[in-house]
Formats: C-alpha cells, sequence, structure tokens
C-alpha cells in the first residue's frame, strides 16, 4: 500500500521515544510498531488524533501518499 | 455472564463426550457390518422388467425383500465397499472423519471469536474430504450397480441414486458457502487486529 508512516520522523523531530508516546497516547508500544514499522492495515482517527496532539503536528505529517513505483524503490532499498 | 471453573470443566467433559461418541459409534457399527459373513446390502435393488415378486435366490445371492439383496459370499471389496442395511461403510468412515476434524480444528471454537485460520483450515478440510467422498460415492455406485447386474444374471438393477440428491452435496454445498464467509470473516479479523 503506498502510504508510508512517518512516525520515526516525526519521533526524532520531537525527540521522543516510542515508549514515550506509547505512555501519552494510552497505546501499546505493539500497536505502535506495527503502526511505525508500515504493518498496519488502518489507522483509527482518535488513534491520528492522539498522536498529532501528543506530537503537535498535522495528520499529513505522519502520513505521505507515495506513487507505487517510489514505494516499491523504498521497500526494496529500505 | 462470567463462566465459573466448574462450568467450563463440565462444557468440556461434555464436548469431550459427545465427540468420543461421534468417533467410536461409526467404528463400532462399521466393525460389526464388516464382521457379518453374509451381509444384507440395502440399496435400491429393482427388476428392471417390473417383476414385483421377492425372494429369489441366484447361485451368489438371495434378494430378500424390497431394494435388498443378502450376498452369500462376499469379496473384501464387496464387504467394505457395498451399501449397507445399518449403516454405510463409506458414510461410517466419512463420519469418523468429521468427527476427528470436529475434535481436532473445532476444540478451541469460541463464539466471541469464530473467524481463526484454525476454524478455516478445518472447514477447508472437510470440504475437500467431502468432495472426494462424493466422487468416490459416486463412483462406488456405478461399481455396485455392475455387481448387482452380475450377480442376479441382470435380472436386477441397482437404481442408483442422483448425486443431486444425495445429503453429501447439499452440506458440500453448505460448507463450501460457510468456508467462504469464514474467509471473509479472518481477513476482517485481520484487518480489525492490524487497525491502530
Amino acid at each position: 500500500m503506498p502510504i508510508v508512516v512517518n512516525l520515526d520522523v516525526m519521533l526524532a523531530k520531537r525527540k521522543m521515544s516510542l515508549t514515550e508516546l506509547s505512555e501519552k497516547i494510552g497505546i501499546s508500544i505493539a500497536n505502535l510498531s506495527i503502526l511505525k514499522s508500515g504493518k498496519g492495515k488502518a489507522i483509527r482517527f482518535s488513534t491520528l488524533e492522539s498522536i498529532c496532539k501528543v506530537l503537535d503536528c498535522q495528520p499529513g505529517d505522519i502520513l505521505e501518499y507515495m506513487s507505487t513505483t517510489d514505494y516499491n524503490k523504498l521497500m526494496r532499498f529500505g | 455472564m462470567k463462566k465459573t471453573v466448574f462450568q467450563r470443566r463440565l462444557d468440556r467433559f461434555i464436548f469431550f463426550f459427545a465427540s468420543a461418541c461421534l468417533i467410536l459409534l461409526p467404528l463400532l457399527l462399521l466393525i460389526s457390518e464388516i464382521g457379518d459373513e453374509q451381509p444384507l446390502i440395502q440399496g435400491e435393488i429393482i427388476s428392471p422388467s417390473g417383476r414385483t415378486d421377492t425372494l429369489q435366490t441366484f447361485p451368489n445371492a438371495y434378494v430378500v425383500g424390497p431394494g435388498q439383496i443378502r450376498i452369500k459370499e462376499s469379496s473384501t471389496k464387496m464387504k467394505y465397499l457395498a451399501p449397507r442395511a445399518i449403516i454405510d461403510p463409506m458414510y461410517a468412515l466419512l463420519f469418523f472423519i468429521s468427527a476427528i476434524i470436529v475434535v481436532v480444528f473445532f476444540w478451541n471454537f469460541s463464539y466471541k471469536n469464530p473467524f481463526t485460520k484454525k476454524a478455516l483450515f478445518g472447514l477447508q478440510i472437510g470440504c475437500a474430504i467431502l468432495l472426494i467422498f462424493f466422487v468416490a460415492n459416486f463412483f462406488r455406485n456405478q461399481w455396485f450397480d455392475e455387481q448387482v447386474r452380475h450377480i442376479t444374471n441382470d435380472q436386477f438393477i441397482y437404481d442408483r441414486p442422483s448425486p443431486l440428491a444425495s445429503p453429501e452435496f447439499w452440506i458440500l454445498l453448505v460448507l463450501v458457502r460457510l468456508m467462504m464467509i469464514f474467509r471473509k470473516g479472518v481477513r476482517l479479523q485481520k484487518e480489525a487486529d492490524l487497525t491502530i
């Protein structure tokens, strides 16, 4: 799916760890890891709202659309 | 309402007891049927010439009643494959395998979370076995018709039941539909599990 989750980028910008985010928004680290690694199938508006609130950002900062070719390249070369 | 330990154990015991009965009963009936020296074979044994008199004797068999034939010296193939009066060995085998599938794949089945990969796999195996049985039963009936004709010197035939009228055909359709529902259910469950 060519939707990339840039949660790690935002976490780095805010100098926040995944554990800290997990504690602040009340979602388990396991679920946040699924989201961060791009294995998640969907994200609830409530989750997105909590993440945006804590990280002080917009949904577009976390989610990004990429063309299939670019996405495949990214997946291939990490 | 939360179940107590005793209720859970009782549920397990009832399930185990029912499964054991389902497995053992056809096995015992099968052994008793196969052990019969002159098996009574039940089927739609009819006369193409329209003869209604029964109790006829042939070198290898007696026609003992409407639709019934008793084989004097039955071969192993006849013992295991011919349709019987009390319980058909092939149906007993199917029943036996089905009971094992139910025990193995639906032991931890929960109505709260029914769409599991294990249940789907059980249904897929059940469908495959039933399909094999359906095809085998068709050829078995054809073979038995030839045997009846041969034994009775073409005076009687086995009026083969239509494959579409057989219960296994309808059960197979239900299972296939159920399998499709479960396949979709498992996919949706996976999506729900991966929704953060």
